[in-house]
């Protein structure tokens, strides 16, 4: 599972200011080659006078070397156009997390975006490699998002001669990510349904206008516009709500594949814009899917009336989706909370910036590791700047912890993650890598006994436990947790029992959480609820080890259930 | 307390509701083309009947050819356009064959020497046009008619020269008049080697029956010496490809259909779990199975037909029976079923109005009009009609719909009123009990049926007085033994069922109790609010007996209300039905809370 996600669309999207993708900061060579897209570098404090700016609002922290004025507008956009998006997408079915985002506007000349030793770097590494020095592409994104574990990061270029706030707006990539860290994992009809959504939806005339649907294409569309007894082939709702091994198992021929993709959005649109009756049945429906496979009987309840008629519903509805646009009026939305910008402390820079240059080093590790080694000294600079300066703010320590296991020194960890554990720190991914860091050291020790003393495993399963307690839930901590449990000489009690089938509801569709979760239920006795995790997870897709290690748990299982008997 | 709110449906929508409700739908007959690229379908245009051709590769083609006979008929120029097709199907990827319903025109009668009226010995004059169009729409013409068999006897032939001769070029050369017959035209199918050369038997005129070879192309007829094999008809269902029966449909609480045939079985379970808890009927089928048509119905839908894609395993809707009813627009109609407590299997279609007036809604069970009878359709207008209305509408299968099981037969030979009344009581006993969150208002429950059904309708007012508290009637056989005798008797045999879906001997045996299961003769038995509706002089037997029944309420101080149905209604004509849906809102308006409250004590019929 990787740990990071990283996009290089924007979490923000501008209407104006001609923003492009990316910004070519290398001279192009080969055509042929794919560019690799970096993130930007900020420019050393030392080597300007723009001051940083600092806003922490809406579980944002916003860093910014905009002026005072803009960055306002721009936080203030920002917090209109999340509040817009609950309208579509309720709060609880987006992630969650309770260590804020990270958002740093620049508007710094973007040639200074790559620093020169980066530059040298690249073409030594062109050298070396027998191509011109010319001859890498590189290109910087001067908009983009990094996700972590428990927290993302977005850094925003504006150029502020033109930037105007209205037009700002929220990407469906953004939205995406949003719904996917949402747990348990929602269906991927409301994801992919969504985001079709806001992709053709405006913020900026009105306040929610969605455009006129897609279906297929336009030609088709306008055909049905046009006539609306024109054929339309739409997916029975059973199709259309089946669980990912269903849908595996359905025709994927293309035609059919583009009317899932736009029925999907036709199905959340319906259901929003119908009425509000008809959208409280969604987010029921939807949470109720988010558990498990659902049921005619399950949408019956949810909607008055069943598969079928949702079929003739939808049908019916299509012509006037296709005709129109529909405005979405979000009634009284709840004051914006208040913000103040103010001139960021150093202990503030060091932080988030050092978060955001922090997340960038996985990102260039994967995509171009030669220009790994400045990113990550980049990251330490900022970082042990205020470290040096006396700052022991755990959240500070905790991402200097993890910058090091970012930098390949996880040995140089634990000196940071051992006090922000300590200190309390809300960062669930601080708990879990100081808890696997202990646990890869007692491994290390010498041949794996079959079960360990509680002592020993004490130091890792505690600190898992403790960042339970902090969102978003992680499933590694639950994958951990098993793990310890499984050789831990001592049963889990009720509570902890709890918590590890906690992690199986939660994590129920994926089956490399909920394998470790059932083999530790299986081997403190507990059969029948191993065997039901199991069975919730069947049919989702994982890897060969992992489905491996199903099928050998249930045949134990069997055998056991077998003798028994 | 009023059942309604009177006025709140204004007379103008109620009218404009009806009319939709009640409009014919879109399309009945379909055929697929035998390479599933066009479907072709009736559907009726501008009150005329056309067929529609569709494209479904390329649906803006669609074309829209008039059911019209493009020959007049002998004697008679003037004739009404066909209402209905006998036969809808494609001969190839491009040719459409159908034949109107064949029409039967005798000639008058002629008159003897002294002035007697004797039978014509000529025709009848047969109209039984099979015409064909190509998918373009140009094309289209009448292939071939009865009257292309005309037959002369075979005396009036005398030469040669006449056997060579059309029976009107005959006439004409003999300048005297020559007898004439023409048979009937049967489609037997088309030539499996060349599906433009179309079969057809002609039976009856002076001849044997004998099977002719049509080619569609040029309209030429030869005969065709082979015995070529009778399609059947339903309920059995042919393959027009393999010349063979493949299915059949069956009848039931649920129409379905056995499939001999493994793949269009295989399809008919892929069909009924896309649609599930609806009806899914196939249709026609391309020639190699990958494009099937079927219609689905059910639920608060009218229906809609789709083309199943089966490489894709996409269905397809190419068409809504009837789109101006959107199921947004609709009550909500959910299908019940369960075991009585004798074990009797009870079934039937709960309406509940989307608008209730009241709250809790009151109840109109409705009875099914024959004995067995028919299941109750999916979707039924009417249903919507007193939906509309704020009603909750059971309407109710007999128990024996699919078959009269053998344990009934006794209590049903003993008592048929009762068995069915005792089974509306149970049915909305149980929908009370399974339905908690939906109660309806148990203080107005009223009941409705045409045909037996009426007749059941009132047998519950006096048979269960305090549970049905109004009873509407439509054409309803007040007086049973007069009623099965007059409709039974054909002027020769008795009919076992009457001619009115009664199976006459479960009613009628040698220990009948005529008077028990007499609505008249138990008139002092019916102390809750009546209207009767009837189409008068429809049938004399219940024309008779409403107006008894009239005079004796009337003696007993409760006249009961009546309307007189317009001619129309037996039709279904929209307008002919505002008025009586009009009558039976003012009827339940009007009665039924003053009655309710006069209620008092009542003592059940024994």
């Amino acid at each position: 599972m990787n740990r990071f996600t990283a996009s290089i669309s924007l979490g923000l999207a501008l209407h104006a200011g001609g923003l492009s993708p990316a910004v070519q900061a290398a001279a192009t060579g080969a055509a042929s080659t794919p560019a690799v897209v970096l993130p930007p570098m900020l420019v050393e404090e030392s080597k300007t006078s723009v001051p940083w700016l600092y806003v922490s609002v809406g579980g944002t922290e916003f860093l910014s070397r905009c002026s005072e004025s803009i960055t306002g507008e721009f936080v203030g956009a920002w917090l209109e156009k999340m509040q817009f998006m609950r309208v579509l997408a309720p709060e609880n079915f987006l992630a969650r997390a309770d260590v804020p985002a990270v958002c740093v506007l620049y508007a710094q000349d973007l040639d200074q975006t790559l620093s020169a030793e980066i530059q040298q770097e690249l073409q030594a590494a062109a050298v070396r490699q027998g191509e011109a020095p010319d001859g890498a592409r590189v290109n910087l994104a001067p908009n983009m998002r990094l996700g972590d574990r428990d927290m993302h990061a977005t850094i925003v270029y504006i150029d502020e001669s033109t930037f105007d706030g209205s037009n700002l707006n929220i990407s469906a990539s953004h939205v995406r990510y949003l719904l996917l860290g949402r747990v348990p994992d929602l269906p991927t009809w409301l994801v992919d349904g969504l985001e079709r959504i806001w992709a053709g939806a405006d913020f900026v005339l009105a306040p929610i206008t969605l455009g006129p649907l897609v279906w297929q294409n336009q030609s088709e569309s306008d055909a049905l516009a046009s006539d609306r007894t024109h054929l339309r082939a739409l997916l029975p709702a059973s199709e259309l709500f089946a669980a990912e091994p269903a849908r595996a198992m359905q025709n994927q021929h293309p035609r059919r594949r583009q009317i899932l993709a736009a029925q999907q959005e036709l199905f959340v649109r319906w259901a929003i814009v119908s009425s509000s009756a008809t959208r409280e049945a969604l987010w029921k429906f939807a949470a109720r899917a988010a558990e498990g496979p659902v049921t005619e009987e399950i949408f019956e309840a949810c909607f008055g009336f069943d598969f079928s008629e949702l079929r003739d519903r939808l049908s019916d509805y299509l012509p006037r989706a296709v005709e129109g646009t529909k405005h979405i009026y979000p009634g009284t939305l709840p004051d914006l909370p208040r913000f103040k910008v103010e001139r960021a402390t150093p202990q503030q820079i060091a932080r988030v910036r050092g978060e955001w240059e922090r997340l960038a080093i996985w990102h260039v590790q994967r995509r171009l590791p030669q220009a790994r080694e400045p990113y990550i000294a980049q990251a330490r600079r900022t970082l042990r700047r205020a470290y040096s300066a006396g700052d022991r703010d755990p959240r500070l320590l905790a991402i200097m912890g993890l910058c090091e296991i970012d930098a390949g020194n996880p040995a140089g960890a634990p000196e940071f993650l051992e006090p922000a554990v300590a200190g309390g720190v809300v960062r669930p991914n601080a708990y879990y890598e100081l808890a696997r860091l202990r646990f890869a050291d007692l491994q290390r020790g010498g041949p794996e006994p079959r079960r360990r003393p509680w002592t020993e495993l004490a130091p890792i399963i505690q600190p898992l436990q403790r960042a339970l307690l902090q969102a978003p839930p992680l499933p590694e901590i639950f994958v951990l947790l098993a793990e310890a449990w499984t050789r831990c000489e001592v049963a889990p009690s009720a509570a902890e029992f709890a918590e590890l089938e906690l992690g199986a509801r939660l994590f129920a569709q994926r089956p490399t959480v909920a394998w470790p979760i059932a083999l530790v239920l299986a081997r403190h006795g507990k059969k029948t609820e191993a065997t039901a995790v199991l069975d919730a997870c069947d049919g989702h897709a994982t890897d060969e080890k992992t489905q491996a290690g199903i099928t050998r748990l249930r045949a134990e299982l069997s055998a056991l259930s077998r003798s028994a008997r | 307390m009023s059942f309604f709110v009177t006025g709140l449906l204004p007379a103008a929508s109620f009218d404009a509701r009806v009319e939709t409700l009640f409009r014919p739908p879109l399309g009945e007959m379909m055929a697929i083309s035998p390479d599933g690229q066009r479907v072709a379908y009736t559907s009726p245009a501008d009150g005329k009947l056309a067929i529609v051709i569709m494209n479904i590769e390329h649906p803006d083609r669609k074309r829209t050819v008039p059911v019209e006979t493009d020959r007049p008929a002998t004697g008679e120029e003037e004739q009404p356009p066909p209402v209905q097709l006998r036969f809808l199907r494609w001969a190839t990827a491009d040719r459409l064959v159908y034949a109107p319903v064949e029409r039967v025109l005798p000639l008058p009668a002629g008159t003897d020497p002294t002035g007697r009226s004797v039978p014509n010995p000529d025709g009848p004059t047969i109209l039984s046009p099979i015409m064909a169009v190509d998918a373009d729409g140009k094309q289209r013409g009448t292939v071939v008619d009865a009257r292309n068999f005309q037959e002369t006897p075979a005396d009036a032939r005398r030469s040669l020269a006449d056997l060579l001769r059309t029976p009107r070029q005959l006439e004409v050369t003999r300048h005297e008049p020559i007898h004439w017959r023409m048979p009937h035209l049967d489609i037997l199918g088309f030539h499996p080697r060349d599906r433009d050369q179309l079969i057809i038997g002609t039976r009856g005129a002076y001849s044997i029956p004998l099977q002719h070879l049509v080619d569609l192309r040029v309209g030429s007829i030869k005969e065709f010496g082979d015995a070529w094999p009778v399609p059947p008809g339903e309920p059995q269902i042919f393959d027009w490809f393999r010349l063979k029966v493949v299915g059949e449909r069956q009848a039931g609480v649920h129409p379905a259909t056995h499939w001999r045939d493994e793949d269009l079985a295989r399809v008919q379970r892929e069909l009924a779990a896309k649609f599930p808890r609806r009806i899914v009927e196939i249709l026609d089928w391309s020639d190699t199975h990958a494009r099937v048509l079927f219609r689905v119905t059910g639920g608060s839908d009218p229906g809609r037909v789709f083309v199943f894609q089966r490489l894709e395993d996409l269905v397809l809707e190419i068409l809504h029976l009837a789109p101006w009813l959107t199921a947004a627009k609709l009550n909500p109609t959910r299908w019940f079923e369960f075991d009585a407590a004798d074990g009797g299997r009870l079934s039937g279609y709960l309406t509940w109005p989307a608008k209730p007036r009241l709250n809790p809604p009151p109840l109109l069970v409705v009875f099914p009009s024959g004995f067995p009878g028919r299941a109750q359709p999916a979707f039924d207008s009417e249903a919507q009609v007193f939906a509309d209305l704020g009603f909750a509408v059971a309407r109710l299968n007999h128990r024996s719909v699919g078959g009269v099981n053998a344990k009934d037969v006794p209590a049903l030979r003993a008592a048929v009123d009762r068995v069915s009344v005792d089974d509306a009581r149970a049915v909305i006993e149980w929908i009370a009990a399974r339905n908690p969150a939906r109660p309806f208002d148990h203080q107005r429950v009223a009941t409705l049926g045409r045909g037996f059904g009426g007749y059941l309708a009132l047998r519950a007012l006096q048979l269960q007085p305090m549970v049905f508290r109004g009873g509407i009637a439509f054409d309803a056989p007040l007086d049973l033994q007069p009623w099965l005798r007059a409709q039974g008797t054909d002027g020769v045999t008795r009919s076992t069922t009457a001619g009115c879906d009664i199976p006459v001997a479960l009613i009628e045996h040698e220990g009948t109790d005529w008077i028990k299961l007499s609505v008249l003769d138990q008139a002092a038995a019916l102390t809750n609010p009546v209207l009767l509706l009837v189409e008068p002089t429809r049938n004399p037997a219940i024309d008779l007996a409403t107006d008894e029944l009239r005079a004796r309420l009337s003696r007993l101080g409760r006249p009961p209300d009546h309307f007189e149905l317009e001619p129309g209604w037996s039709t279904a004509r929209p307008k002919s039905r505002v008025g009586a849906y009009r009558k039976i809102e003012e009827f339940l308006n009007r009665h039924l809370p003053s009655y309710a409250g006069k209620l008092g004590p009542v003592t059940e019929v024994p």
